[in-house]
């Protein structure tokens, strides 16, 4: 019973100390567990509790321990955030442990205390959860306007030290490391970010495979990124974000562009208000619709957007870039679209539309384009 | 007769809305060269060819904006001449005068 008090405690304080997972559930497994008074209870989260102050407490004074392959000295006074073994949001519980270290950046951020990005338990980096980590540091170091130290211990693991020097952590954090991109699906990773409607921005990211696209679907994506940038402009940030950062209206945007086993994906970012906060502002009468049968959902607000921007005839002369972004992956076989809003989902392959909905939101729209590259010739 | 080639005269990369919007935005390329052209009473010839592509917010703004700046419909159909190798493109502006 201890190890249900204990993982409460655990999950509280996990993400900004180090903890050695305790196994404790190996010996209840396959066990009657008998049901403890409330009294007991109590006793043991307190006492579990305890013990978790005094394990932050003995971390925050110790010496903090060398990162095996380099040496980087902690402030005494900071905050230690541990990154996710997963940078990702499509699987739930990448997602959940994604956002909810986000969630605690944040809060020490805002607090103004000095904080250090530990990446010594980081994994694997994907491009959804990888572009939206580095939107929301960014994001924080504007907040911070250079009043709060960040600082990061860099991973353990190669492949992620070549991601974030790849995509420009390092210089951002005004880290010094080394590292050289060399792996084929890191160097292939491009990042761009702006605050307007760059067209010109799109060769920062895909000027590279313009012998590999065909034109026609060079088009259609150049459509679809630069509709993408137009709604930031003119939708996204028209609410707060309320996430207790005090920036507003910034417009911003953030783009990867990554080639990976045969396949180039697209990834465009905002941290804006989302598609289902701003839908009843800006389309009330298809936000009726929505919301005429069943639950709020907010895929289900995502999907009406874009089956209405689809199939939009003389109602308005606005409201179709959302359409031509679903539609980007139409001219080619085997392509993959995906749009993450808030709490929901949509994704679209080979004219099929399938909703989803997580836990938790990710306080922004994210759109993913999945586009198979033609198989090389070996010479 | 009027040639505005987009590509080599506008921008390779037109993109947006509203001038608020960023450089190359469709009220910038209608205030910029449709109008001014309109004035002369002569056809204009738009090449499309050669630029990355065209986002539906450039394209209806800068053609469908022009019957909102009171342009009729028919003077735009018989002035304007549009050359694009995609057909579609040529019937995508198409509607947005018509539907503006």
């Amino acid at each position: 019973m201890i190890y249900f008090a204990a993982v409460d405690a655990y999950h509280s304080a996990r993400q900004l100390v180090h903890i050695k997972s305790p196994n404790l559930g190996k010996d209840c497994r396959g066990k009657k567990i008998k049901k403890l008074k409330p009294k007991r209870l109590w006793y043991l989260r307190q006492r579990c509790r305890r013990w978790v102050r005094e394990h932050r407490r003995q971390v925050q004074n110790s010496e903090p321990p060398p990162s095996r392959l380099y040496s980087v000295a902690i402030p005494a006074d900071s905050d230690v955030w541990v990154a996710p073994t997963h940078f990702d949001i499509q699987d739930q519980g990448s997602r959940s442990s994604l956002l909810f270290s986000l969630h605690r950046l944040r809060k020490v951020v805002r607090r103004g205390d000095p904080v250090c990005l530990d990446f010594s338990k980081t994994e694997k980096m994907f491009a959804t959860g990888t572009l939206l980590f580095l939107a929301e540091l960014r994001r924080l170091i504007k907040h911070a306007k250079g009043e709060v130290s960040i600082t990061c211990i860099p991973p353990e693991n190669d492949k992620v030290c070549q991601v974030l020097q790849q995509i420009g952590l390092f210089d951002l954090l005004g880290v010094k490391n080394d590292v050289i991109p060399k792996d084929d699906d890191v160097v292939n990773w491009r990042f761009a970010h702006g605050h307007k409607v760059e067209g010109a921005r799109y060769e920062d990211v895909l000027a590279d495979y313009d012998g590999d696209i065909a034109q026609p679907l060079q088009e259609h994506l150049f459509a679809g990124i630069t509709e993408a940038m137009t709604n930031v402009l003119n939708h996204a940030y028209d609410l707060p974000r309320n996430d207790g950062i005090d920036i507003f209206n910034s417009r911003e945007w953030w783009m990867f562009s990554q080639a990976k086993d045969g396949h180039l994906s697209v990834t465009f970012l905002d941290l804006g208000a989302g598609i289902p906060r701003t839908l009843p502002l800006k389309r009330p009468n298809l936000w009726k619709r929505v919301t005429q049968f069943g639950k709020r959902l907010d895929s289900r607000s995502i999907s009406y957007a874009v089956r209405d921007s689809i199939s939009r005839t003389n109602e308005s002369h606005r409201g179709k870039g959302l359409g031509q972004i679903a539609r980007v992956i139409d001219v080619v076989e085997g392509g993959q679209m995906a749009i993450f809003s808030n709490f929901g989902a949509l994704s679209r392959s080979a004219g099929v539309m399938r909703r989803r909905d997580y836990s938790d939101s990710i306080r922004g729209t994210m759109i993913y384009w999945k586009i198979p590259l033609p198989v090389k010739e070996p010479n | 007769m009027i040639t505005v080639r987009i590509a080599s005269e506008f921008s390779r990369h037109p993109a947006g809305r509203f001038s608020k919007d960023g450089p190359y935005s469709g009220e910038t390329f209608r205030r910029k060269f449709l109008i001014p052209n309109l004035g002369k009473k002569e056809q204009i010839v738009i090449e499309l060819d050669g630029a990355r592509g065209y986002g539906s917010s450039f394209l209806e703004e800068a053609f469908g904006g022009l019957v909102r700046e009171g342009y009729s419909k028919e003077l735009l159909k018989s002035t304007l001449v549009l050359n694009a190798s995609n057909l579609s493109l040529k019937q995508e502006i198409l509607e947005y005068i018509e539907r503006a």
